[in-house]
């Protein structure tokens, strides 16, 4: 992530095609691990995390189409009905890349806060399309996916951040 | 590395505009998928599309149930091993007095020119998780279209029933567990022959009887098996236990809580049943001659939703 501004500017190299590709497919084996239980109400969604901080981090390369055939995945893995994820995935989306100068401008740490309402929002959506559809309500530990995910935030920079070297002249993302 | 100039005005339709456009994509996907059902190809495409990547995350622990089988002490697999054999031997007397009663009952039956009872033919599966929705109450099993398994079809499990395959994947299908919100099914009390509807309560390990009159009987401890009223489960399964029973004045219902017995995540393998043949609809057909049994298969008894 870029530092504040009255941090000395440390320029990153911009990620590629492949990394932002490889990212989500880990993210999505991790979905699709054998969850159960109580570990599945508080199961990260690193999807929508990485489409979070895709969006904010490489904004062109990522699309409102992107986190709409992302959330349908996550409906199919899921197995449940075709368009919920889709829909708070791309609310999600939206917010990232609406608030994404503001959100450029904090710490790690001060972004992790202030990401966590795009995540909240996707939950939100899909919760309240779920108890349309006069689903049942899950156990209250389901309000603690959202934090639980944007902990995952801190760790992100370290993961998927690569410094620019003197060999590899760097250009501002 | 290409470089990507930003864009200094951006063209297209505004960020507001394109939101609104891909929620109401979305929205119009879960109308067509849960009121129409006209995306069930698009989704078993797709469900074979991640197969691999399912099977990749299967791998850790089927890694570690490997590793725990290995060390497990030879002691521990005998005294199982025994305990099974016990078991056999238990069923085996029940088992013979069964087959011989299903002679007579079929000898019976063809004497009073009925139909006779068709052998259901049932699959063995293995239990591979719990489906990754917080909303129902699915489990999925390694069974497929490739090896026949029809939506609908009922599931059991050594203690009783576990609930109706309700959607059916190339290579594995998911069944919904007689305790999800969306689940009913006609029961019977063991003791004295009451008929009621079970319903499925939403938390995992917990069946309801709504529908019961207060003045009926029904005690606690009471033994819930199908009724087979529905056409769809067999008549006999063990279904449950009836936990508590409130009888409220100010309601006309009694309150009844039951306790599944095969509806509960700790199976490894379920036996997955054939859906009967649908019975002939139109006039009862003549009692002189046999009428043969229709090969359609028969409709789910609620049709499958999906959170």
């Amino acid at each position: 992530m870029a530092s504040p501004a009255h941090e000395p500017q440390i320029l990153k190299r911009p990620a590629t095609r492949r990394l932002v590709a490889t990212s989500f497919l880990v993210a999505f084996l991790f979905m699709l691990l054998p969850w159960s239980g109580p570990w599945l109400l508080l199961r990260p969604d690193l999807m929508v995390l990485l489409l979070v901080y895709w969006t904010i981090r490489e904004p062109m390369l990522m699309g409102g189409w992107i986190a709409f055939c992302l959330g349908i995945l996550a409906d199919t893995a899921d197995s449940s009905t075709l368009g919920i994820h889709a829909l708070g995935y791309s609310l999600s989306y939206f917010l990232a890349s609406h608030f994404r100068p503001r959100i450029l401008s904090f710490y790690t740490a001060n972004q992790a806060l202030h990401i966590l309402p795009f995540i909240f929002a996707s939950q939100l959506v899909t919760t309240a399309t779920a108890l349309i559809l006069k689903f049942p309500l899950p156990d209250w530990l389901w309000w603690l996916q959202s934090p639980f995910t944007a902990l995952f935030w801190l760790v992100l920079p370290a993961l998927l951040e690569r410094q620019g070297a003197l060999s590899d002249p760097p250009r501002v993302s | 590395m290409a470089i990507r100039t930003p864009e200094l005005f951006s063209r297209g339709p505004s960020p507001l505009a394109r939101l609104v456009f891909y929620c109401a994509l979305a929205i119009a996907c879960i109308v067509v998928d849960y009121r129409f059902h006209q995306l069930d190809a698009f989704r078993k495409a797709l469900t074979v599309l991640i197969y691999p990547l399912q099977e990749a995350a299967n791998l850790p622990s089927l890694l570690i149930e490997t590793v725990q089988q290995a060390i497990e002490s030879p002691q521990a697999l005998q005294a199982e091993n025994d305990l099974l054999r016990a078991r056999l031997l238990q069923e085996a007397d029940s088992a013979q007095q069964f087959h011989a009663a299903e002679t007579e009952l079929n000898a019976l039956r063809a004497l009073l020119g009925l139909r006779q009872q068709q052998p259901a033919s049932h699959a063995i599966a293995e239990v591979i998780g719990m489906a990754r929705t917080p909303f129902a109450q699915k489990i999925l099993i390694s069974l497929g279209q490739n090896s026949g398994i029809q939506p609908g079809a009922p599931v059991i499990s050594s203690e009783g029933l576990v609930g109706q395959v309700t959607a059916v994947n190339l290579f594995n299908s998911e069944v919904t567990l007689l305790t999800d919100k969306n689940q009913a099914l006609p029961v019977m009390v063991v003791r004295n022959g009451l008929r009621a509807m079970a319903f499925g309560s939403g938390a995992p390990g917990t069946l309801s009887l709504p529908y019961v009159p207060i003045a009926s009987d029904v005690q606690a401890g009471d033994t819930l098996v199908t009724s087979g009223i529905d056409g769809l489960y067999p008549p006999g399964l063990s279904v449950g236990q009836v936990k508590s029973v409130e009888r409220d004045s100010s309601s006309a219902f009694a309150k009844i809580q039951c306790v599944p017995t095969g509806a509960v995540l700790r199976h490894r393998y379920v036996l997955v049943l054939s859906v009967p043949p649908r019975p002939q609809e139109g006039p009862l057909p003549n009692l002189d001659e046999q009428a043969p049994a229709e090969t359609l298969p028969a409709k789910p008894a609620r049709k499958p939703k999906k959170p």
